[in-house]
């Protein structure tokens, strides 16, 4: 709400000095209404919480500062004298629980012009960019609606059919042309003000054009009428239509007002736009406002806040909040007035008390013991902080990515087939959720390349969306993990691409993870992946289980996907460094597959005895496979060996085409003796002919 | 008899002290004390021709003659050995100008620095954690919430909506009622990190998308006091113990009395989050008496912190991954 300061002044004094202006503010601040900005006027800037329709006023503005400050007293201005009873309009009201209350001024004769210079000064700082001076008038509703807080509504009554106001919902085909021209059809079925032939004004939302104030209007019908919140409120939704009369109904006006700003407002109109009040003010009560009553106990005040509290300061805070409480054996029998709806249970008591006669900033800090055992994280932080100590450590980028996509990212049937759409999205490219972490990856890689880094391993473990067949949300966690360039590439020395990234630094990196894990059993087997080389791409298998997928990026990829900032489609794969490699693992599965039971990982006892290593570098045909030889080797070589180990591959010179060398070291160790040179010298001739068998020759 | 070693002696002692390098004495060591060849060994076999009356008093000379040769080698080595040692290690000088060497290292995301710190932080006050879903129903995120059906309340949390009954949730606070809902009977003492959504256009310092921390605890006697008690304590845990916890009035449904929650931190003050008393209604609704049990709650933000704690101008440079940017971490 925008408060200009010389309209306050009318209601109580504000001080102007800097300090003394500064502490007025902190003062409305810190007992809740916040004085977020000082605007051009000047003018208090102030944040009305949704329980507090109230503050949406001078009025209310000024009955909180004179809450907090007891030196302060409230001046009202003064109306003009209407008698409730039968005017020359009558009001009918069909559904009291949505009107309750309905008053109708006539004003005749008055002379319609622009509102004076005073006026829509305060109108322009009040409401800035939405004021369109319109005419003396309606500017006066608008004026009282600012000042009081209760909207009002002026027709013309030479357009008012039958002498007769009837309050009701609207027929399912009724149409009405509101104020701002638009032509709007009333089958939502919201409250209506209508005269003895047609709806002329939308109930708390905007007035009709036909029935509104012109130049020639010289008669004017007065409406000031409470409704109830939750019927302005659908009916505003149900037409898409909101205006400043809206925003205050839904937050609950309060009924004793009605009356109040019609002799406001009459009396604006009688200064300004001259005229004369014709009869009686028809205040049709169709439901009156029952005051509500809170007994609240001192006793459980202090418990709520946590602090003693001075009964007769807590009395003198609540009168002061127009909360009239009266002591009634260690509980305040409390009657709440009309404008404060938000009052209904002792703790909203609670509430006033602290906050004006303690004040927050008295509030003492006490920690309360624990009485719930120790904290216990949830297993799935357990997990993520573990699988990020192992990636982090072998020098991959955690990365913390967005959820929302553009729909194009679905790049697999499976993933279009389950995709969640947001029904109301901003924009396409936040039009869905993630199906894929690659989603983000491969922007962010690409971005990275754009920038000028060629050299990176990004992991993400997050969440990603699917909708399954039976309409249920799953968010499984997944583990996506790109590597371009090199990870050795910033040391100086090592030439530019001597190791590159490629699908054996993947597979090392799932072998690490899963024994950082203590997941036993992971083994590869080639297969197919929508990022993947068709022959440079394997599943994760642990056991039986698909746990994953890593492999080298194919080339020239196409996936959609849209820019963050413009929403342009583009290619995510287009930027994406030739080599580049991927891992893709269910994270869920990782996690189950863990071991958490701290003492089952298997120890085996050291040998005292030294270990006797030997290398062969037989020469295999392409076709035989490292694991067959690696199985053959593991075969033959007795009870005592104990490891086999790829050193190196060779190919080139030297060695026949369709073959390579790879150099295999053999540790052979006993652990109750030294083995003897004559024992691994069996080992290795079984071995070597273990691997003639795998087509292998020895040179 | 004993001239010739004290001759052998003195030349040798001379020479030892002319020697220039650890070589020249390993070679006057064999050329004066070498078991073969020795010039002092060769005196030794003169000791055969000697009278034995004399026998003694040679052997004692030749004895104390090596003895003295020898440690004067030793000496003449150490200054010798060391000297050399110096030369070698002047040579082996390198530029340590030069730049570090080590691959690039693996890091934490800012964003998951900043969960971690605030998770040990409330582990330690007690807390245990829960996780659950983005995709949520209103049931938890609205309903359970004491949120009055249509109210303007809603309109502060602008939603991105899946379907008539699931939304992207807008907040933490549904851990709430999914606690709750459990049926478990007080002490409670809950806590959950996360993701939410709302329909907001991104700025410098707004996002569609954020992160939350939500903590609540039902028991007996907890007050607002206590409250403010704890978010000192969580605050400090983040922000250095200097920080000093503020509240203010403001209004959140699901909690009566409802504060503001602010954080000095040098001079300023930060707003982060909102927080008080759980609803009365709230703990009828999961089976607590509230005659009986009180509660609290609050949520804050995450991701205004690690920007005002790193000087982060830009809200959305958590999200974007630009690697120059997480490099700096």
């Amino acid at each position: 709400m925008k408060v200009p300061i010389s309209w306050l002044q009318e209601f109580i004094p504000v001080p102007t000095d800097g300090d003394a202006f500064d502490t007025f503010c902190d003062a409305l601040t810190m007992a809740g209404l916040e004085v977020e900005e000082i605007l051009d006027g000047p003018t208090l800037y102030t944040k009305v919480t949704p329980n507090r329709g109230d503050w949406a006023s001078i009025l209310g503005t000024a009955r909180e500062a004179a809450a907090i400050n007891a030196d302060i007293t409230v001046k009202i201005p003064t109306g003009a004298a209407l008698t409730s009873g039968n005017g020359p309009v009558s009001v009918t009201i069909d559904d009291p629980d949505a009107c309750p209350r309905y008053a109708a001024t006539v004003i005749r004769g008055v002379r319609i012009a622009p509102a004076p210079e005073w006026m829509q000064l305060r109108l322009t700082h009040a409401l800035g960019d939405k004021y369109k001076p319109v005419n003396n008038v309606v500017d006066i509703t608008n004026y009282v609606m600012l000042e009081l807080g209760q909207p009002l509504h002026a027709f013309d009554l030479a357009t008012i059919q039958g002498g007769n106001i009837i309050v009701r919902r609207a027929a399912a085909d009724e149409k009405l042309t509101t104020l701002d021209g638009e032509e709007r059809i009333l089958s939502a079925q919201p409250l209506c003000i209508c005269d003895a032939s047609r709806p002329v004004a939308i109930a708390g939302i905007m007035g009709g054009l036909e029935t509104e104030i012109t130049a020639g209007t010289t008669d004017i019908l007065l409406e000031s009428a409470h409704f109830e919140p939750i019927t302005i409120r659908r009916g505003s939704k149900a037409l898409g239509l909101a205006s400043e009369a809206s925003y205050r109904f839904e937050r609950f006006v309060d009924p004793n007002l009605v009356l109040q700003a019609a002799a406001r407002a009459a009396a604006l109109i009688l200064e300004i736009a001259g005229g004369t009040i014709d009869g009686e003010t028809t205040d049709n009560i169709a439901k009156p406002h029952v005051p509500t009553r809170v007994l609240a106990r001192i006793d459980r005040i202090r418990r709520i806040l946590g602090v003693d509290i001075d009964r007769d300061e807590a009395v003198a805070a609540l009168k002061r909040l127009g909360i009239d409480a009266e002591r009634s054996a260690g509980a305040l029998d409390c009657l709440v007035p009309s404008f404060r709806p938000d009052i209904a249970i002792e703790e909203d008591i609670a509430e006033e008390v602290g906050r004006i006669a303690l004040g927050y900033d008295k509030l003492p800090e006490t920690v309360p013991p624990v009485t719930t055992g120790r904290g216990i994280n949830a297993p799935g932080a357990v997990f993520a902080s573990k699988v990020r100590t192992i990636l982090t450590g072998l020098g991959l980028q955690d990365i913390v990515g967005h959820s929302l996509t553009s729909t194009e990212t679905a790049w697999t049937q499976d993933e279009q087939d389950t995709l969640v759409a947001i029904r109301n999205p901003m924009a396409p490219q936040y039009s869905s959720l993630r199906t894929s972490l690659f989603a983000t990856l491969l922007p962010i890689a690409a971005r990275a390349v754009d920038s000028g880094i060629r050299d990176f391993g990004i992991f993400e473990l997050g969440s990603v969306y699917r909708r399954t067949s039976t309409g249920e949300y799953a968010e499984p966690r997944q583990l996506s993990i790109i590597l371009s360039g090199s990870l050795t590439a910033g040391m100086w020395g090592i030439k530019a691409g001597t190791l590159p990234v490629d699908v054996y630094l993947a597979k090392g990196i799932v072998e690490h993870l899963v024994l950082g894990l203590g997941i036993p059993n992971v083994t590869v087997t080639p297969s197919a992946h929508v990022l993947g080389h068709p022959y440079r791409t394997a599943e994760v298998h642990s056991g039986n289980r698909v746990i994953g997928y890593l492999g080298e990026i194919r080339s020239g990829l196409e996936l959609p996907a849209r820019d963050s900032d413009t929403g342009q489609l583009y290619n995510a794969a287009e930027n994406i460094p030739a080599r580049s490699v991927f891992i893709d693992l269910c994270a869920d599965s990782l996690m189950e597959l863990q071991n958490t039971g701290g003492g089952t990982a298997g120890y085996k006892a050291l040998s005292r005895f030294p270990a006797m290593t030997r290398d062969i570098a037989p020469i295999v045909p392409l076709v035989t496979d490292f694991a067959q030889l690696d199985a053959a080797i593991r075969a033959a070589g007795g009870e005592y060996l104990r490891s086999v180990e790829l050193t190196d591959l060779y190919a080139g010179q030297g060695i026949p085409d369709g073959h390579h060398a790879p150099t295999v070291r053999i540790v052979f160790q006993a652990d109750d003796r030294t083995l003897t040179s004559a024992e691994v010298d069996v080992a290795m001739a079984a071995i070597r002919s273990a691997c003639e068998g795998c087509g292998a020759q020895f040179r | 008899m004993t001239q010739p070693i004290a001759d052998v002696q003195r030349e040798a002692l001379a020479a030892i002290a002319a020697a220039s390098t650890t070589a020249n004495l390993t070679e006057l060591d064999t050329l004066y004390l070498g078991r073969k060849a020795g010039r002092l060994t060769g005196l030794m076999r003169n000791l055969g021709t000697l009278p034995p009356d004399e026998k003694p008093a040679f052997g004692a000379a030749l004895n104390a003659a090596k003895s003295v040769i020898e440690a004067a080698i030793a000496s003449r080595n150490a200054e010798l050995a060391a000297a050399e040692r110096d030369a070698r290690e002047q040579r082996e000088r390198i530029d340590l100008t030069l730049p570090g060497r080590t691959p690039e290292p693996g890091r934490l995301h800012p964003l998951t620095q900043t969960f971690e710190q605030v998770r040990s932080v409330m582990l330690a006050l007690g807390f245990s954690f829960t996780e659950s879903n983005h995709c949520e129903e209103y049931l938890f995120n609205f309903d359970w919430l004491n949120y009055p059906p249509e109210h303007p309340a809603l309109d502060e949390q602008m939603s991105f909506v899946l379907d008539d009954d699931h939304l992207m949730r807008t907040h933490t606070t549904p851990t709430q009622g999914r606690v709750l809902a459990t049926g478990q009977n007080p002490p409670l003492r809950y806590a959950q990190i996360g993701r939410c959504f709302r329909r907001d256009a991104v700025d410098d310092t707004h996002s569609h998308t954020f992160h939350h921390v939500d903590g609540f605890a039902v028991d007996k006697d907890l007050s607002l006091a206590d409250l403010k008690g704890v978010m000192a304590e969580i605050m400090r845990g983040i922000f250095g113990p200097e920080a000093i916890v503020r509240f203010r009035p403001d209004y959140f449904p699901f909690v009566e009395p409802g504060v503001e929650i602010a954080v000095k931190w040098g001079d300023r003050w930060l707003e982060v989050g909102g927080a008080g008393m759980i609803h009365p209604n709230i703990l009828r609704r999961a089976g607590i008496d509230p005659t009986e049990y009180s509660g609290w709650a609050f949520g804050f933000g995450l991701d205004r912190m690690p920007m005002v704690l790193h000087g982060v101008d830009r809200l959305p440079l958590f999200l974007e991954n630009d690697l120059r940017f997480l490099r700096q971490f």
